[in-house]
């Protein structure tokens, strides 16, 4: 039952990373600024997910579904290095300076959020 | 929703949900305990990333291949993860390890992106038509 529901958050998860880049249209540079909402938006909710179990009682199997399950799909980080080496490595001048950018913002903000979400849920 | 787009939410949540189960049978295998250094999603994130270089070099996830979909955005998508890099991250510094949290970080985007540029260079010189600029995520 555990597994079913894992799997199916974790489609759910795909499907709406799948939606939000879509929508960021086909260019790479603005994918790539969709994929970093994506994980910025899954690290807060899985902070805040570990630190509700921590302080709050949240039981396991709600961290399983929601943390490894939809934020776990919805989270990547498969995009994230094939965008960043598309746009550094294929990229004019002008797009790898902005590539760069999202990239480091890509590797600071989802720790940073998921931080701030742990401190919050877990007080 | 005409065809085509169901289709395509289709083969996303088939690849989705198997790459979330094989994530986490692969914790399960592997588990790493809270505030210890967690090997097993560094290797899921950086095995993915060389994957997803490999199949980028061989010009293969092009927005014209449906099963790019199922792979791509679905499978390696799901597969690796940010959500669970982040919160790992967090926990070792919770755990006032700050060292293992940055090397755990840096190791992970760093070791990520050359294995995934490496894949992209060995599988794109195998090929003989031009790479496709896509990337479905």
């Amino acid at each position: 039952m555990l597994i079913a529901a894992l799997a199916l958050a974790g489609a759910l998860g795909a499907v709406a990373r799948h939606a939000v880049t879509d929508a960021a249209g086909s260019a790479p540079e603005r994918r790539a600024v969709a994929v970093l909402v994506i994980n910025v938006a899954g690290s807060a909710l899985l902070g805040a997910v570990v630190g509700l179990a921590r302080a709050h009682g949240l039981g396991p199997d709600a961290v399983v579904i929601v943390g490894a399950g939809l934020c776990g799909g919805f989270t990547t980080f498969s995009a994230y290095t094939h965008l960043t080496v598309l746009l550094v490595g294929g990229g004019g001048d002008e797009l790898r300076g902005v590539a760069l950018r999202t990239a480091v913002a890509g590797l600071v903000l989802p720790p940073l959020v998921a931080g701030i979400a742990f401190a919050a849920a877990s007080a | 929703m005409t065809r085509t787009r169901t289709a395509s939410v289709v083969l996303v949540a088939l690849g989705g949900a198997l790459g979330t189960l094989s994530r986490y049978g692969a914790t399960r295998l592997r588990p790493a305990a809270p505030g210890t250094f967690p090997w097993t999603t560094l290797f899921v994130n950086v095995a993915g990333a060389a994957l997803i270089g490999a199949l980028a070099g061989r010009g293969w996830v092009g927005p014209s291949n449906p099963a790019a979909l199922a792979v791509s955005a679905g499978f390696l998508g799901a597969f690796t993860t940010f959500s669970a890099l982040s919160v790992e991250t967090v926990l070792l510094v919770d755990a006032g390890r700050a060292g293992a949290a940055i090397a755990y970080l840096l190791g992970t985007v760093v070791g990520g992106l050359a294995v995934c540029a490496a894949a992209w260079r060995v599988a794109g010189r195998r090929r003989s038509t031009p790479a496709v600029e896509g990337a479905e995520c």
